[in-house]
């Protein structure tokens, strides 16, 4: 027998899903995401996280889909930027994913996040991180982040 | 002397899809976007650590938000060598003793801008950079306020929230 409620939720999630990938594509495409200014993309995802109770999973795989990964490091720098999105585990979990990426850009974003996000729970991670960091300017920007969040 | 340039550093790194040497259209089209043909660039003396921590003054005084800065600098010679045209023009920061630090590059074209964009390559190659973490963009921000080179209420909004008055 087939729940076409959940059918239907998950139709309706998926459409949610694409149109605000679609608005973030967008506003990057429009405007690139720089240090020290705000971001359009910034309304978007609150607006998203604001609505559906799944929108840190989903913007999740956004930030953390290596396919795209210009794309995907804007969306973790912007999420980063987004006051009270996922619990401090979802956060945690997030930058641990997003600095085992084989692209600079995700781990360079991993790392604004968790200072952003400024939780002393980031510090062992990105401790462990150091010894496979191959960069030698984030490896440096990791050690000063580590620093300014004990 | 040397002339600086907030910058992402990511997107000019070496890329597995793009050989050695190459510029990313990325890093050209996010970190080199022209007004009226000119780039902005902040002078930074001989980019001694404190020049440099003026510079990061400057920008991190007039932003929207705190956020860290990557900084890269090359040489003003070398880009009046490369036929460039620059201009002291008063730079848009709140602090005013640094206003004056300003410097468009102007009249750029098509050519002119990747002359500018191998130059910040050349220049990361060099080591000419330096990220500046967002607690450390905090620091500075309150010490020019400490220092009364700054108000606090010159900032702005989310700034200044961020920014001990």
């Amino acid at each position: 027998m087939v729940d076409r409620a959940a059918l239907r939720q998950v139709d309706y999630s998926l459409s949610e899903r694409v149109q605000v990938e679609r608005e973030l594509w967008n506003a990057f495409d429009t405007e690139p995401l720089e240090d020290g200014v705000n971001h359009p993309a910034e309304q978007i995802i609150e607006r998203f996280v604001r609505g559906a109770k799944d929108a840190p999973e989903r913007l999740a795989e956004l930030a953390l889909d290596e396919t795209s990964p210009a794309f995907a490091a804007s969306v973790l720098r912007c999420l980063s930027r987004v006051a009270d999105v996922g619990g401090a585990n979802w956060r945690l979990n997030v930058v641990r994913e997003a600095l085992a990426s084989s692209d600079v850009q995700m781990r360079d974003a991993a790392l604004q996040a968790a200072e952003e996000w400024g939780e002393q729970a980031m510090r062992p991670i990105l401790r462990a991180h150091l010894s496979s960091e191959p960069i030698a300017w984030l490896r440096a920007a990791a050690e000063e982040v580590i620093e300014d969040l004990a | 002397m040397f002339l600086a340039r907030k910058i992402t550093r990511a997107k000019w790194g070496e890329r597995p899809d793009m050989p050695v040497g190459r510029i990313a259209a990325d890093a050209v089209t996010a970190d080199l976007r022209t007004q009226d043909n000119a780039l902005s660039f902040w002078r930074c003396g001989a980019a001694s650590p404190a020049e440099i921590g003026e510079a990061v003054l400057a920008l991190a005084a007039g932003s929207e938000r705190l956020d860290k800065v990557d900084l890269v600098w090359v040489a003003e010679a070398d880009l009046r060598t490369d036929g460039l045209m620059l201009a002291e023009t008063s730079g848009k920061t709140p602090v005013r003793s640094l206003a004056a630090q300003h410097v468009d590059v102007r009249e750029l074209d098509y050519s002119r801008l990747g002359k500018v964009a191998e130059r910040v390559l050349s220049a990361l190659r060099k080591g000419c950079y330096r990220r500046v973490t967002k607690g450390k963009v905090r620091s500075i921000l309150a010490g020019a306020i400490a220092d009364r080179r700054l108000q606090h209420g010159e900032l702005q909004r989310k700034v200044a929230s961020e920014v001990a008055g």
